[in-house]
């Protein structure tokens, strides 16, 4: 019943466009005489991994001369919750043309999509508190609480959405009590929360594209004794035009006295 | 109740043997570690840190290893941010060893630029945060605790230090031991960027291809430069009259951009077309709206450029110089009657643009022997007189060829710009801006050079500074035989095209290109994905405004 295989990869670019947004950080040391010491980039990194992938990467030799080198960022996704503020009806349709048919005529057909809230947990660890702090409040002013990204969600239709990023809540944790057997931990963790759209199989559909419009006016309402008077057409201009293109509308207003009616299964006047 | 005076608990000599047996049995049973001493260069007083060291001096010492079973078992972690291993060592060292042999050295030390005299710790003990060297798997270890009293006051004195060390964190310390096994093992630690330098290049070439076509395109002047041109719009030319296809003009736009905003730069002739008799229309296409430019007709401008040769090392298109009209040597050739003491030219036809003040250069022709030349003094309606200061000789009353050249500017005679497209590192196209007017000749192009190998070998550790970002960093290693540098604890970005000079080894490169310090090519690239995610981010994301976190 549920078998029709699609796969937008919605939460994969959900994950991507989380992580973009963080890729770009960085912290400045600066000596007393307000020279610069180092600027350093903050590297990030989507935490969960293959274990023996990451054992292959990262510890290739085995015996690594150092630590893990700091600051470092890191998110991972954690949870997925439907969003029904945000829900639509259930059995509605939009259609779209296909993004990938070159002669723009070709519709497609969809249901609305599922509003879902992806939550996302960002990680910082530095060995200072004051390159957290840099990168901190390099983050907090752009989410006020949210910051919208516009994803390509479904790439055949071209459906691109707003999907607001929502800062949630910061928690940190600094451990520098206890002995001086444990090395102090410095760790800021957001969390956030994607209000993104899952979107459903993408069907083609038999209808295609509106590119004319024509209505008929009659003198009477008794449309079966009646016949039309007057037919407004509208044709968008040119009519080459497809559905991201810049066009206009070619308005056409047209008398008849012929004592005819349109026909819809013939497509004439009869 | 005292003490019985009768037995004493140490006295010196027992306290000076125990000692000796203590460093015996360390110099039998230990290893050679190198003890190396922080200084602290910057420190935050309200925050309490250390923001930058300095571990610039290396001590020897002998240590016994207390954990000789080896690490802890599960001391390589699995974290949200990679791997990370928590190994730990605890050494036994000498305190009369200490205190002879590294104690009286901390005095002295290197500061780095900004620093101030105070910033250093001097200590008679090992202190937490000095670094361990040790040498069983050439591992870096950090001092995290000093433990003096144990064994606990044997014979009333303690002997040793026990140092609890554990694996040392990297940040943009500046490690520079002298000791070469130290140094290169480390080189390959910590956030490194690879900068690759010039090595030899060639300068590209062109030629003028054709010119003087009548009715063509000479400038397009730019009246309106719009906005919103996120990209190049396609920018249409009103056709020629001549109807076929080279006959239409051709033209490009360039886009510029300011923070947000992007409009048309300027308009590049790509094809100059030809048999125009009004300046064409200039019409612009998306994506932006309200540019606007009117176009100039030549009837002796430059129409097509040819690459002979496209160079390689460009880091920025190359600068396109060519031939002003005044400057361009022109071959007349005609046919004259040399008189005495005067050479009388007859012919003008094949002459039309000779002027007064123009060189003239014989040459023979057949049998007929002619030498030197001389300058035009008067045209006449039918000949042209040539003075004969330069000299000339000939067979009087023969017709023979001579050659000319143009010497002067004349009016007119506009300059034609052009501007060059890279792909890669090799010059790509090129762009008339101004096809110039009054040529009678083939000009000659000149294009400026590339980036040229430098001299020198950089050292390890050593500051190296860009000469036009002032830009400072720390040399981690240098390949010679491919050019690339790779450094650490910089303090910017390089710029491609400027010199990076070693302060120590006075090396000196061209930046050829300098990579991103997070790009997917650098050192330790496996702990993170900067730039994975923006490259698969500009694939679905509508950024119509930049990155926010990347720009101020």
């Amino acid at each position: 019943m549920l078998g029709t295989y699609f796969y937008h990869e919605i939460l994969r670019k959900t994950i991507i466009a989380f992580g973009t947004l963080f890729n770009d950080v960085h912290i400045k040391h600066d000596d007393r005489s307000g020279g610069t010491i180092s600027e350093t980039k903050v590297p990030l990194i989507y935490g969960p991994k293959q274990k023996f992938l990451a054992k292959l990467e990262q510890q290739e030799e085995l015996t690594k001369a150092t630590a893990i080198t700091l600051p470092r960022m890191s998110f991972e996704m954690t949870s997925m919750n439907y969003d029904s503020s945000r829900k639509a009806s259930v059995t509605r349709t939009f259609k779209a043309i296909d993004s990938r048919d070159p002669s723009n005529t070709k519709a497609k057909k969809v249901y609305l999509p599922v509003p879902y809230n992806v939550g996302f947990e960002l990680n910082v660890m530095t060995k200072l508190n004051d390159d957290a702090l840099q990168i901190v409040e390099q983050i907090l002013p752009f989410f006020q609480p949210a910051f919208n990204v516009t994803i390509d969600l479904v790439e055949s239709i071209g459906e691109k959405r707003d999907i607001p990023i929502v800062l949630e809540n910061i928690s940190f944790s600094d451990e520098y009590e206890g002995d001086f057997s444990t090395r102090r931990v410095l760790m800021y963790t957001f969390n956030f929360n994607a209000k993104t759209y899952l979107f459903g199989p993408v069907a083609d559909s038999t209808e295609g594209l509106i590119k004319k419009v024509q209505v008929d006016y009659y003198a009477d309402t008794n449309v079966q004794q009646a016949k039309r008077e007057m037919r407004y057409t509208v044709t968008p201009d040119p009519i080459t035009a497809g559905p991201e293109d810049d066009f206009g509308f070619s308005e056409t207003t047209t008398m008849f006295g012929d004592s005819k009616k349109y026909s819809p299964t013939r497509q004439e006047d009869v | 109740m005292p003490l019985n005076p009768f037995f004493q608990h140490g006295s010196p000599d027992e306290q000076r043997l125990v000692q000796q047996l203590v460093d015996e049995q360390i110099k039998m049973f230990g290893l050679d570690c190198y003890y190396i001493p922080r200084k602290q260069i910057v420190t935050d007083d309200i925050l309490g840190e250390v923001q930058s060291s300095k571990f610039n001096d290396n001590y020897i010492i002998e240590a016994y290893l207390n954990n000789y079973e080896g690490y802890a078992k599960g001391s390589d972690v699995m974290t949200k941010f990679g791997i990370n291993l928590q190994n730990e060592i605890t050494l036994t060292i000498s305190r009369e060893r200490f205190e002879d042999f590294i104690a009286p050295f901390q005095f002295n030390s290197t500061n780095l630029q900004g620093a101030l005299d105070g910033d250093i710790d001097f200590g008679t003990r090992p202190k937490e945060g000095d670094l361990i060297w040790f040498p069983l798997g050439e591992r870096l270890f950090e001092i995290k605790h000093v433990e003096h009293e144990s064994p606990f006051f044997q014979l009333g004195k303690n002997y040793t230090y026990e140092l609890e060390c554990e694996l040392y964190q990297l940040q943009d310390d500046i490690i520079d031991t002298n000791v070469a096994g130290i140094d290169e093992r480390l080189s390959e630690e910590g956030y490194i960027t690879t900068v690759n330098l010039a090595g030899i290049g060639s300068t590209a070439k062109a030629s003028v291809d054709t010119f003087a076509l009548n009715g063509a395109l000479q400038k397009i002047t730019l009246n309106d430069d719009g906005s919103g041109y996120t990209s190049a719009p396609l920018v249409s030319v009103s056709p020629s009259p001549a109807g076929v296809s080279t006959s239409l003009g051709a033209v490009v736009a360039i886009t510029t951009t300011k923070g947000t905003l992007s409009s048309v730069d300027y308009v590049a002739i790509t094809n100059p077309g030809f048999a125009y008799v009004e300046p064409p229309t200039i019409g612009f296409g998306t994506p932006g709206v309200g540019a606007a430019a009117t176009s100039t007709l030549t009837n002796s401008g430059i129409a097509s450029i040819r690459i002979t040769q496209p160079g390689s090392n460009y880091v920025s298109p190359p600068i396109i110089s060519i031939q002003h009209p005044q400057y361009v040597d022109k071959q007349y050739e005609f046919t004259g009657i040399a008189t005495a003491g005067m050479m009388e030219i007859v012919g003008i036809n094949t002459m039309a643009n000779i002027a007064i003040g123009h060189t003239i250069n014989f040459k023979s022709l057949g049998a007929v022997t002619l030498s030197g030349g001389g300058i035009v003094t008067s045209i006449g309606s039918s000949s042209i007189g040539i003075g004969t200061s330069i000299g000339g000789t000939g067979t009087v009353n023969t017709t023979f060829i001579g050659t000319g050249a143009m010497v002067g500017a004349k009016a007119g005679q506009i300059q034609a710009t052009a501007v060059a497209t890279l792909s890669g590192s090799s010059m790509f196209r090129i762009y008339l801006t101004d096809a110039g007017a009054g040529y009678e000749a083939t000009p000659s192009i000149s294009i400026s050079a590339p980036l040229s190998v430098g001299l020198g070998t950089y050292h390890i550790n050593e500051r190296v500074v860009g000469s036009n970002s002032g830009t400072e960093a720390y040399v981690k290693k240098w390949d010679a035989a491919n050019r690339k540098l790779e450094i650490s604890i910089n303090t910017g970005d390089f710029w491609p095209g400027e010199y990076i000079t070693g302060t120590a080894s006075s090396a000196r490169y061209q930046v050829f290109s300098w990579g991103d310090d997070l790009s997917s090519q650098a050192a330790g690239s496996e702990f993170f994905m900067n730039d994975e995610f923006e490259s698969a981010g500009d694939e679905l994301l509508d950024f119509t405004e930049t990155n926010p976190f990347g720009i101020i």
